[in-house]
């Protein structure tokens, strides 16, 4: 089985059409139709944003959309679940931030 | 809320006659079996498209081959008189003299509300949440998100893996794992070796996707040289900012051992998601052998709300099949209720059907039963509600001051006041209490379920009720401004 992290990286895949998005300000390459959250994990990052509260790191956790810890802001809107969200290219990903209420 | 005048109401309203909310197998059984029995009815999910969890479809831009997870449903759905309204949440359900009204959150052009004559509500259900400490840590994720991750997004969520929950989806899990070239440091199985298997020989009968399912599984397991450590769970996930390590061992606690792992999936079962249920007002009741919370239903599985059904696992856990049957049969029950003549075959069939899949589950909760109540894992801080950080501690200060009832906690500390509105510590919270006050669960009541059900963006409640503007706040520009109930 070919992993899309590798596709990604080589640029080369058999799934999706190659898109650009930028994660944090830094270009990165990701296949159309693939999340917001695999596109991070699959750079080997895991951790998604900082709670408001206390500042404790989160990343993925239920992976479907309704525990909403994997909270990132996409194109300048906060508060986006990264495990439901498909990335399009230009896209504009931060992670790391606290929470926004 | 309250309208200024029923007409005005009535005037931004469609009515229509079925909506089936949840587009997964019991959602798809009831709608095609109601389109199959001339009955327009709309169908509604939060995803882009339909298939739900177990039948869940690969986007659309990312598949290397025809998409064959629930093809056979799915092309029967493209074939029936079904109206689709995907990427629509419903947020809330509100009863009115001639039906139900639904609020709707979704793309341009879907209707914001719905009057629907009859409601089946298929909301599925979500991996079952089992607190620990540590849990909370980046690496720390369900076995569903793990294995949506490599099935449908062929992502590795790490390098080291450490599986610790119960049951077969776990053997499914490590499977693709495996396949996939994750290293696994672990296998863990909080039940003992089930040892009395042949007993349920009769139940398996028949099942012989699952079996192959299994056996595929087991053999992919065999070749890689893992085993499954039974009667073993984690303890504790260690980490700097995220998972580095595991504290795993017997439930007993003895010998706890420190293994290396960047990733842990907890496969502890499904919780059924009855947040809609509960805000419309059905009564439920808590089924031990599920260790849920789940609606009162008869025999048509109408609950205790006139014309408001529930089919699948919404209504306690039982699995696809059942599922896609509950929601045939709930569909047969709306179009009765709606004065239809239905053939007597298609009704004892249905049944049958369910009957024989009842058997399997029936097997499938004694070789596997829902792990029981963990207290003993927890430690004074470790975190119960994810969203708002409230401690056990927290939760035990407030029981010892007097709050007995979850809704009570709820208010005291903000345990479930978040962003997922208790889905994740409504039950681990609701436990927590029983076990204080030395009352089994059966009294253990579930917190109040209040819409919107989920986080929708102010517009969303504004175009359900322009005059609901007045009430708004300014517009944050980052589009920031969410409500939470």
């Amino acid at each position: 089985m070919r992993l899309a992290g590798e596709e990604q990286r080589s640029g080369r895949s058999e799934h999706g059409t190659s898109v650009t998005v930028q994660v944090d300000g830094r270009p990165v390459r990701a296949l159309a139709g693939q999340t917001v959250a695999a596109v991070l994990l699959s750079m080997g990052q895991r951790t998604f944003r900082h709670t408001a509260t206390t500042g404790a790191p989160r990343g993925l956790f239920c992976g479907m959309g309704v525990c909403f810890d994997c909270l990132v802001t996409v194109d300048g809107l906060a508060n986006v679940r990264a495990c439901v969200t498909l990335v399009q290219d230009g896209m504009a990903i931060e992670t790391g931030g606290a929470d926004l209420d | 809320m309250a309208w200024r005048s029923r007409r005005e109401a009535l005037t931004l309203t469609e009515s229509i006659q079925l909506a089936v909310i949840g587009a997964g197998p019991a959602g798809l059984g009831a709608a095609i079996e109601a389109a199959e029995l001339g009955l327009p009815v709309t169908l509604i999910d939060a995803a882009p498209l339909p298939g739900g969890q177990y039948y869940k479809q690969t986007p659309l831009a990312f598949r290397a081959t025809p998409e064959k997870n629930g093809r056979h449903l799915l092309d029967r759905l493209d074939r029936a008189e079904v109206r689709l309204l995907m990427d629509t949440l419903v947020w809330g359900i509100f009863a009115e003299p001639d039906g139900h009204l639904l609020c709707l959150y979704g793309p341009a052009g879907t209707p914001r509300r719905l009057l629907a004559k009859r409601v089946i509500l298929a909301p599925g259900a979500h991996d079952r949440p089992l607190p620990f400490p540590g849990w909370t840590l980046p690496g720390v994720m369900t076995a569903g998100a793990a294995l949506n991750l490599v099935k449908h997004q062929r992502v590795l969520p790490g390098r080291r893996i450490l599986l610790s929950g119960t049951g077969p989806l776990q053997l499914v899990l490590a499977g693709h794992l495996i396949d996939a070239g994750a290293e696994l440091v672990g296998i863990l199985d909080l039940n003992a070796f089930p040892k009395s298997g042949w007993r349920h020989l009769g139940a398996v009968w028949g099942q012989w996707e699952r079996l192959a399912e299994g056996w595929r599984a087991w053999r992919i397991l065999r070749s890689a040289g893992k085993r499954i450590r039974w009667g073993h769970t984690v303890f504790r996930a260690l980490g700097d900012g995220q998972v580095e390590q595991a504290v795993i061992g017997p439930l007993d606690g003895s010998r706890p051992q420190v293994v290396n792992a960047d990733v842990i999936c907890l496969g502890y079962g499904f919780s059924p998601a009855t947040q809609l249920s509960h805000q419309v007002g059905c009564e439920h009741r808590y089924q031990a052998d599920q260790r849920a919370t789940v609606p009162i239903r008869d025999a048509w599985l109408q609950t205790t709300v006139n014309g408001f059904f529930v089919a699948g696992d919404g209504a306690g856990i039982g699995g696809k099949d059942t599922a896609y049957n509950e929601g045939r049969l709930a569909a047969l029950g709306a179009a009765r209720s709606l004065g239809q003549e239905i053939d007597r075959d298609r009704i004892s069939q249905v049944r049958r059907e369910l009957a024989r899949q009842q058997r399997f589950a029936n097997a499938l909760s004694a070789l596997f039963p829902q792990p029981p109540w963990a207290g003993d894992l927890l430690t004074e801080d470790t975190i119960l509600c994810r969203c708002e950080e409230v401690t056990v501690a927290d939760i035990r200060r407030v029981i010892d001051e007097g709050a007995n009832t979850v809704s009570a906690i709820r208010r005291l500390t903000r345990a479930g006041m978040g962003r997922c509105q208790g889905r994740m510590c409504g039950r681990p919270v609701g436990a927590l209490l029983a076990r204080q006050l030395g009352r089994p669960m059966e009294e253990i009541a579930y917190a109040t379920s209040r819409p919107p059900i989920m986080p929708v963006p102010i517009d969303g409640l504004l175009e359900v009720d322009p005059r609901l503007a007045e009430f708004a706040p300014a517009r944050d520009p980052a589009g920031a401004n969410v409500s939470e109930s």
